[in-house]
């Protein structure tokens, strides 16, 4: 609870009172007529029961909003409590930051303890800037009121993750441990064939049902399994749609729902972002991690004064040899696909996740507007014939769907011996 | 919510416009054309919320209640002007409610005195105002000195209320 000092002042309330009865005492002197001083009475009782002395010079309040930390739709909870002797009436209004709903869940007076409890839903990503709770204190039977701004501590809200079901992964791996199975044979737990006994194999690997088919003894073996890098470059130049669902709402989406799923999973995730400035995070694995993918994604804004350069100012590390790499762009203008160009020409597998999901508005009663479209279409098109002879499959993605069916099809599209 | 709006909003016009009735009991039409125009300002008060309008409806229905006694003292009583004087009560309180309510962003009321609190002063203000009507019904014998005392201890009980220390 922190003390604060409070001034009351007068409200409209006590200058009307004060003028009634000044006004029948004034009355009864000039007309001589005592009686008309009975109309005074009662408002000049209000005033002097409720002496100016009596009033609070500070008072205690506390206001906490947990936790400030939340995914995009997470339900915080706004407290206030206020502990203030001789206060009548207790009001406050929660300044809430756009994309925020706020209602009042409960409030309760206990004495001259007021409690009261928001629910806040945050809508969108972002860092905001939360309250300040409008405090209005009525002491003196409404005679005087006080305001304050209690301070709320800022929201960062997390963008809420795409929907991935699993971590799809090709059966190409490199040589790491993770959780992936792997074309290779290892010493996972998916069944991956059998083979002739040999001398040293383990006793509890023979296949007896297969040995006794063909009188010999077989062993079974397991598929390997495997990490493998995960980048995610997402396109941030452009944004398109409307605010909560637009380009760059469903690329932050994107990014972190396989950045969680990925890393869940024990793989590394790597984050570049092109357009705007150009920022990039080294693949790795581990809770840290997904914090600090979390925290790069909240840096993406569109910033037109920034133009931090290509995929090719990007360093070999970020972008390690084996990597996967999954470009999410709403393709609206040509640096995504240089950085396609740039991705291939160095050998790394990439599939493009096309998050556009509105088209330019025209009249329709405009034919240059529907001459324009119809040119508009043919530029994407010409990107999407442009990535296939690339040998990248292209997903669409509108935020709705579960993005691992998609990519578990587009990695299947990849090349022949890349499958799940 | 809203009822409880509308209901305050009839309530606080339902009090005006009863304080102001009472120059229907004077009948004179000096009393009757200052009683409509506060009638009119009360509604526009209740309908508008604007503070200004609120004041000018308090001090015209206070002038209207005090004009029809001060015109017509055999129809309008000090009875009369008890009543009416819990009604301007009334209404003051009602129109802070309707003000609070115009205001935007809306405040939410988080904490609130009980009802037997919150009214113990006002009724105890109409009790009083009650004494004083008796009292100016008996015969008196006028004093200057009970006058001035009258007064001198008014003035002194305002400064001690309005007083920071």
């Amino acid at each position: 609870m922190t003390n604060y000092p409070v001034e009351f002042r007068p409200t409209p309330r006590l200058r009307r009172l004060a003028t009634i009865a000044a006004t029948a005492v004034l009355a009864a002197i000039v007309s001589a007529r005592g009686e008309l001083a009975v109309v005074a009475v009662a408002p000049l009782v209000l005033l002097t029961m409720s002496p100016r002395s009596m009033l609070p010079r500070s008072v205690q309040l506390a206001c906490v909003l947990a936790p400030v930390r939340c995914v995009e739709d997470d339900e915080l909870a706004l407290s206030l409590e206020v502990h203030a002797p001789g206060i009548n009436r207790v009001e406050a209004v929660a300044r809430l930051p756009a994309h925020t709903e706020g209602r009042l869940e409960q409030h309760d007076r206990n004495g001259s303890v007021t409690t009261a409890r928001w629910l806040v839903v945050p809508h969108r990503w972002g860092r905001y800037r939360a309250g300040p709770v409008h405090v209005r204190l009525t002491a003196a039977h409404g005679l005087y009121a006080a305001t304050l701004d209690v301070p709320v501590e800022d929201i960062v809200v997390y963008p809420g993750g795409a929907a991935v079901a699993r971590a799809v992964a090709p059966r190409e791996l490199p040589a790491r441990f993770g959780e992936h199975p792997s074309r290779s044979v290892g010493t996972g737990v998916e069944f991956a064939g059998v083979r002739p006994y040999a001398d040293g194999d383990r006793r509890r690997d023979i296949d007896w049902r297969t040995s006794a088919r063909h009188q010999k003894l077989f062993v079974r073996q397991y598929a390997a399994e495997r990490s493998f890098a995960l980048v995610v470059v997402l396109d941030v130049g452009v944004d398109a749609g409307a605010e909560g669902r637009s380009t760059l709402d469903l690329t932050v989406r994107a990014a972190t729902g396989l950045a969680q799923t990925y890393l869940a999973a024990h793989d590394r995730v790597g984050i570049v972002s092109l357009g705007g400035s150009l920022r990039w995070l080294v693949p790795a694995g581990g809770a840290r991690q997904l914090h600090r993918v979390a925290e790069s994604v909240m840096q993406v804004r569109l910033d037109d004064s920034v133009v931090g350069g290509g995929i090719d100012r990007v360093p070999p590390a970020a972008l390690p040899t084996g990597a996967f790499v999954c470009v999410v762009s709403p393709l609206l203008d040509g640096r995504a696909l240089g950085a396609v160009r740039d991705l291939r020409a160095r050998g790394l597998r990439v599939v493009v996740v096309d998050v556009l999901t509105t088209e330019p508005e025209v009249p329709r009663r405009s034919q240059l507007g529907q001459l324009a479209l119809r040119v508009w279409r043919m530029q994407r098109e010409a990107v999407r014939s442009e990535l296939a002879s690339l040998g990248v499959p292209l997903l669409g993605w509108d935020g709705s769907d579960d993005l691992s069916g998609g990519l578990l099809h587009a990695m299947r599209s990849l090349r022949p011996e890349v499958r799940a | 919510m809203m009822f409880r709006r509308v209901m305050t909003t009839v309530a606080t016009a339902a009090a005006g416009l009863a304080a102001c009735s009472l120059s229907l009991f004077s009948g004179e039409r000096p009393v009757l054309t200052i009683g409509a125009a506060s009638a009119v300002a009360v509604l526009g008060a209740v309908v508008s919320g604007w503070r200004w309008l609120a004041s000018v409806a308090a001090l015209t229905v206070t002038a209207t209640v005090l004009f029809a006694a001060a015109v017509s003292s055999d129809r309008v009583t000090a009875w009369h002007l008890v009543g009416a004087s819990a009604l301007v009560v009334g209404l003051v309180a009602g129109l802070d409610r309707v003000e609070r309510q115009a205001r935007t962003p809306r405040p939410e009321l988080i904490g609130l005195d009980p009802l037997g609190c919150r009214s113990l002063v006002p009724v105890l203000g109409v009790l009083a105002a009650a004494a004083v009507a008796v009292a100016a019904d008996r015969p008196a014998v006028p004093s200057v000195g009970l006058v001035f005392l009258g007064l001198a201890a008014a003035v002194t009980a305002l400064v001690l209320a309005t007083s920071r220390s």
